[in-house]
């Protein structure tokens, strides 16, 4: 699931989402900031920045 | 920052378009050659006196060479370009600068596209290399982000939201049935469209444009020399582009249920063309449905309804065939289908086609008996956020 992110005080992302289900993705979620592997080409990884609900505490604004 | 327009300058005289759709018995050559031969034999011409050409495809062929080869040309002045999907309308406002500047006589504008057989159900478009850090989002993603976007800005509830995308796919295959040249000629019951396999947030299968093979030209020449070559010309009144800044994905203020290129191309061409209530002065509009919500939204950018109302405006059939600004009666790229250099120009022929009351069992009643003289196209490349747009406007009487 793919998504753009408000952060608080300022910033836009777009990313993938991870550890969720489509289902809940919804305006306003709450996310954090997770680094994962992005994709694998001739046996090369490449991890970058996806994001996740904040279960629980909450620093990161908004998702589409 | 002057925008003069060339209005009442040029005249279309001629135009000719393939169907498009799946033609795995064609090559990008036959295409081009078919939509061409279309043109001249509507003009009333040769190839030979057409000064000039520009060609538009986004990855069917580089250079002049892919026009040259295949008409044949002796040695003519032949221009590629591109500009995502609003490559056929780049290529159309080019040739008519090239007549409006005295610089040619007679041009033709002409757009291609074979997306069939190239290995991807969808678009293929290669980048330049990058750190590799970019989220990799399909088009039906990146435009399915206006739907929600929409819905939570004017309170429109996740169920009604689908009603009024599954209206839009529902009224363009409905005109798309009536369309001999369209990729998909059948109505599709609105519960089919309702259930049909998501492939992106919201989206369904049926609100996604078709990906097609096809191709379109026009041939124009200096208004005052139209009437040679037919007695119905269809005048160029506006021809506006802009490339946007493309801060939507970076810059929070920008909130998916807008594309301010089309605002501010739209507000440009009515300017140029004179157009002040466009929802009552146009008889038809073409514009860039390359999904359902693009066309929602579209309504309300080129002001044919006010914000927030466009999804009751749909409902209502305000932009159906019989309704009071028709939209995309010619099945627009959800059902003619989506070759991309040629849409633009399929765009104006169907406007070419209405406005010269050709259009048989499709033809619009503002235009046979409302007096209505003008029509317009909207052709978009890009994703909400960074984004090209072009807007034209189009008339059948010449200068007052």
């Amino acid at each position: 699931v793919a998504a753009v992110l408000d952060f608080d005080g300022g910033g836009r992302f777009s990313c993938e989402l991870t550890d969720l289900d489509p289902s809940e993705v919804r305006i306003g979620l709450r996310v954090g900031m997770t680094f994962r592997k992005i994709y694998t080409a001739n046996g090369v990884h490449n991890y970058f920045w996806k994001a996740k609900p904040r279960r629980g505490g909450a620093n990161e604004e908004g998702s589409r | 920052m002057a925008s003069n327009g060339i209005r009442d300058r040029v005249a279309i005289v001629g135009m000719g378009c393939t169907p498009f759709g799946e033609q795995w018995d064609k090559s990008i050559d036959d295409l081009l050659v078919e939509a061409a031969g279309d043109a001249v034999a509507s003009a009333g011409v040769k190839i030979d006196d057409i000064d000039a050409f520009w060609l538009g495809t986004m990855g069917s062929g580089i250079s002049g060479l892919t026009l040259s080869r295949p008409l044949k040309l002796d040695y003519k002045p032949v221009t590629r370009v591109e500009n995502m999907c609003a490559t056929g309308s780049e290529a159309f406002r080019n040739a008519c600068y090239a007549v409006a500047s005295g610089a040619v006589d007679m041009a033709m504008a002409i757009g291609g596209e074979k997306l069939k057989d190239g290995g991807f159900s969808g678009l293929a478009i290669s980048s330049p290399p990058s750190d590799g850090t970019t989220a990799q989002l399909t088009a039906p993603a990146l435009f399915s982000f206006l739907a929600p976007a929409y819905a939570n800005k004017y309170g429109v509830d996740e169920a009604e939201m689908k009603d009024v995308l599954t209206r839009i796919a529902w009224k363009n295959h409905r005109n798309g049935a009536l369309n001999p040249r369209a990729q998909f000629r059948r109505e599709v019951a609105k519960e089919v469209i309702c259930n049909s396999p998501i492939v992106a947030g919201q989206l369904g299968i049926f609100d996604c444009s078709g990906v097609s093979d096809g191709s379109a030209a026009a041939i124009v020449c200096r208004a005052e020399d139209a009437s040679r070559y037919t007695d119905r010309p269809i005048f160029v009144k506006a021809l506006s582009f802009v490339a946007g800044p493309a801060a939507g994905p970076l810059d929070p203020s920008y909130d998916y249920t807008t594309f301010t290129e089309v605002v501010r191309s739209a507000a440009d061409a009515y300017a140029q063309a004179g157009v002040t209530n466009p929802r009552a002065e146009l008889a038809m509009a073409e514009v860039h449905d390359c999904f359902t919500p693009t066309e929602l939204v579209l309504m309300e950018d080129l002001g044919f309804a006010e914000r927030g109302f466009a999804w009751k405006e749909v409902l209502a059939g305000t932009f159906d065939l019989d309704g009071e600004l028709p939209v995309n009666p010619d099945g627009g790229l959800k059902s003619f289908g989506h070759p991309i250099g040629a849409s633009g120009l399929r765009m104006l022929f169907e406007c070419w086609t209405q406005l010269r009351r050709e259009a048989g069992e499709r033809q619009i009643r503002s235009v046979t008996e409302g007096g209505r003289t003008l029509a317009l196209t909207h052709n978009l490349g890009g994703q909400p956020g960074e984004c090209v747009s072009f807007v034209s406007v189009v008339g059948s009487e010449p200068a007052a």
